[in-house]
């Protein structure tokens, strides 16, 4: 069960890794160029000054067309199956070596930093939110499969409060996702910065925390081998319910976990309040798990 | 002397889709130190729920629950550390080994030695030759026997086994009822639950039937058969009340 309930939590920061490894190398396209055994030495040399890979070939169009190389010339046509910025230099560097009337200048606008932090914003919020539902899973999980082949209640019936079993279960679901968590976001740092990225970190991390508390606090309401989706509907609902009802708390909903994913606020408060909801939800599940049947 | 286990007037009651319904209905009993008790009753009877009020697992609604003189409601982590809940699954942690898991609850249970303690209670169960498997990888009837073990490792005065034979093979069942009688002989009190009342009529020294949450009738097997006028528990079970009463 851990293994299928950890699974999609590294599978975020796993996804993100593989976005940064396909990033970086588009954003360092191969330069290889397929030219003629017999092409002129002052040509091969102006492509090598441009920054190519020239490739002395038999055929440079049957190179591109086999896959051997993505560019190819013959020092008057460019074949090509990219349309990478690479093509463009190629042309550029053609033009240039032929003298001709007019020359491609290509010219990369940076983009707007303020932009870009703006978009890296946008991504983490729902990146956080990710993890939110992985929180109520996890923990959710972890109480339900221990409750249904009845580990829990062996350790219910030691000496020792109906509270701890169950907030040791918060403690690990919140010590596993909350890496995970930071993992992620430090990815998509390198992919997509986005500004004060730690008050994400705070944010997303007393988030991860209130919903891991849902989870055990719901769980203590579903009695005996009730499963998992009961809950864990419920637990949805909860959740659902602390993404909206910010607006309607002027002043609280800057504090409230979950909520806070959505805002500016400072990250600080919704943390403390999310690790403090772990005790509570513990404490709730043992109240209401005495009640049900 | 102070009894392992004295309930008095138990009541239970849960919400149901039809109106509350009375799970444990005013079920009174008390178990003598060195006793087999056999609290008996077809599925739904209201036994798990009685355990599970003993095992301070749920609450009661009303009535007292003295665990070794212990008071239940008042005490709860008293009375925990003087009985051993053994639920009808096995409750193993799959990837634990045995020898982890009931080191484990000799250390909860602040045994001095937990380490030399679980090699006891292991070798008592018979279970040392599989105790370095993990339990997910064990037969059910091996599971059973590391269910008891962990359930000895402190030496309760109380054991509360809640169909223990359940799902054992004819040996795995014949092994469970002889660590309950040598429990027995070794002066603990044994609350035993089951709905196969013909194995338990072998290794109890009193019984109590329960119907609908209430005890119809109480006694050694052979006063209950004289009250029901029956040859075995199976039919006096169904003279005391009735063929479709859960």
């Amino acid at each position: 069960m851990v293994r299928s309930v950890a699974w999609p939590i590294f599978l975020t920061p796993l996804t993100l890794v593989a976005t940064l490894v396909v990033f970086t190398a588009m954003s360092s396209p191969d330069r290889t160029v397929a030219v003629a055994n017999d092409a002129p030495p002052d040509f091969v040399e102006a492509l090598s000054t441009a920054g190519f890979h020239p490739l002395a070939v038999a055929e440079p169009t049957a190179a591109v067309d086999d896959g051997t190389t993505l560019l190819a010339t013959d020092g008057q046509v460019v074949w090509t199956s990219t349309t990478n910025d690479a093509t463009l230099a190629l042309e550029h560097a053609v033009r240039t070596h032929r003298g001709s009337g007019w020359v491609l200048v290509f010219q990369r606008t940076p983009p707007d930093d303020d932009v870009l932090r703006s978009l890296g914003g946008l991504t983490l919020r729902p990146l956080s939110m990710l993890f939110v539902l992985y929180a109520l899973v996890f923990s959710l999980g972890a109480i339900s499969r221990d409750r249904d082949a009845q580990i829990l209640d062996v350790e219910l019936s030691l000496p020792m409060p109906a509270w701890g079993p169950v907030l040791a279960r918060w403690c690990a679901s919140v010590a596993i996702l909350a890496p995970a968590h930071g993992l992620a976001v430090l990815l998509l740092q390198l992919i997509m910065p986005a500004t004060d990225p730690l008050q994400f970190l705070l944010r997303g991390t007393g988030a991860i925390a209130a919903a891991a508390a849902v989870g055990v606090a719901v769980a203590g309401g579903a009695g005996r081998r009730q499963g998992f989706s009961g809950p864990f509907a419920a637990g949805s609902i909860v959740v659902a319910g602390a993404f909206t009802i910010g607006p309607s708390l002027p002043v609280a909903g800057d504090w409230l976990p979950i909520f806070t994913l959505f805002t500016d606020a400072p990250g600080a408060s919704s943390l403390v309040l999310g690790l403090l909801a772990g005790p509570m939800g513990a404490w709730l599940h043992a109240w209401r798990g005495q009640r049900v049947p | 002397m102070t009894l392992p286990l004295v309930v008095r007037n138990l009541r239970k009651r849960y919400p149901g889709p039809h109106g509350p319904v009375d799970a444990v209905d005013g079920l009174s009993l008390s178990v003598a130190k060195g006793e087999v008790y056999g609290l008996l009753g077809p599925n739904g009877a209201g036994k798990t729920t009685t355990l599970r009020c003993l095992a301070t697992l749920a609450d009661p609604d009303a009535g007292e629950v003295h665990i070794q003189g212990v008071d239940r409601m008042a005490d709860p982590l008293g009375a925990r550390a003087r009985l051993a809940y053994v639920p009808a699954e096995a409750g193993l942690p799959e990837r634990l080994t045995p020898r982890e898991v009931v080191r484990l609850f000799a250390s909860i249970q602040g045994v001095p030695s937990p380490h030399e303690r679980a090699e006891v209670c292991l070798e008592l169960l018979s279970a040392s030759s599989f105790a370095d498997t993990p339990c997910g990888d064990l037969s059910t009837g091996m599971k059973r026997r590391v269910v008891l073990a962990r359930a000895l490792v402190h030496e309760p005065p109380l054991l509360l086994l809640d169909e223990p034979t359940d799902g054992l093979d004819v040996p795995g069942r014949r092994d469970v009822l002889a660590v309950i009688r040598a429990q027995r002989d070794a002066g603990r009190g044994v609350v035993l639950s089951s709905h196969i009342m013909g194995e338990v009529e072998k290794v109890v020294d009193r019984v109590g039937i329960v119907a609908r949450g209430k005890l119809v009738a109480e006694g050694t097997v052979e006063e209950v058969l004289a009250q029901a006028g029956a040859k075995d528990l199976d039919d006096a079970f169904v003279a005391l009340v009735g063929p479709d009463v859960p």
